[in-house]
């Protein structure tokens, strides 16, 4: 339960970014209706990658980059094992690139937010070990 | 709160007697603050069994299964569990920072980035420890505390 907890700020940030990247997209190309199913298989995809990256923080990597880089190449595979079984997506060049680039957005967005929290709180527990100290 | 020192030549062991009529937050802070230097870890090291206090204690290991104490310059093979060790320690400046370690915050000197989230912890000494993203929350309230 503890694990979860830590990991359900990032997965209610990230579910926000996708929601509301995924909307803008659909009305940019003119749907305006959304399934509520799909907010389920969302959720549902977040759990699952949330299982995934659990085993991945096994893994030793050489750098946060370099993790960065194999946690997000793992979520894009995983985006296209749902958009096939759930149907998001329809495997055409263009709906691909369209995926592709959503997934960027959402990426950069969740991992630039991310990065900032995670920096705001190693800044936090430094000034606090330096009040203490001194 | 009224401080008294009674300095005694003839007294060999420093005694601490506490009068208050119930035992408040502050109070109780200062209470677990002294009972961390009267609290000794027993740890064995060349076959010799040694009583550790936990303020010379650094950070508390668990490696396959057996746990670790580790002084400035050296380890001791602990009987108890880290679970154990943990639940003892609750009150005084020991974290748990990660599925196998205890770290004594006392010797934090700072934390930096690490892969994936976690946190690199150096110590006093230079050494340095992992810091899982599940218990960065822990350490930093324990910090606060």
């Amino acid at each position: 339960m503890k694990k979860l907890m830590s990991h359900m700020h990032a997965i209610y940030t990230y579910y926000t970014i996708t929601v509301l990247v995924v909307c803008v997209f659909n009305l940019l190309r003119g749907y305006t209706l959304m399934d509520i199913t799909w907010f389920l298989e969302l959720l549902l995809f977040f759990i699952v990658f949330t299982v995934i990256e659990r085993f991945m923080e096994k893994i030793r990597f050489k750098n946060s980059f370099t993790c960065t880089v194999a946690i997000s190449a793992a979520a894009y595979c995983l985006v296209l094992i749902f958009s096939y079984l759930f149907y998001w997506i329809r495997f055409t060049p263009l709906e691909l690139l369209f995926a592709t680039l959503m997934f960027l957005i959402i990426t950069i967005a969740g991992t630039s937010y991310m990065r900032y929290r995670y920096k705001l709180q190693i800044k936090e527990i430094n000034d606090l070990l330096q009040k203490k100290n001194s | 709160m009224k401080l008294t020192i009674n300095q005694n030549s003839n007294q060999n062991d420093p005694e601490i007697i506490i009068n208050c009529s119930y035992v408040d937050k502050s109070l109780q802070k200062i209470i677990d603050y002294i009972t961390q230097y009267t609290f000794t870890i027993e740890g064995e090291s060349d076959s010799k069994i040694y009583q550790l206090p936990i303020d010379k204690i650094y950070y508390i290991e668990s490696v396959d299964g057996k746990t670790y104490l580790y002084d400035k310059n050296n380890s001791y093979f602990c009987r108890q569990s880290l679970a154990t060790l943990e639940e003892k320690l609750k009150n005084t400046p020991f974290a748990r920072v990660s599925k196998i370690c205890l770290l004594n915050t006392s010797y934090l000197r700072c934390v930096e980035p690490y892969a994936n989230h976690r946190l690199k912890a150096e110590l006093s000494n230079g050494e340095q420890i992992v810091i899982s993203r599940n218990y960065i929350n822990d350490l930093r309230d324990k910090i606060k505390a």
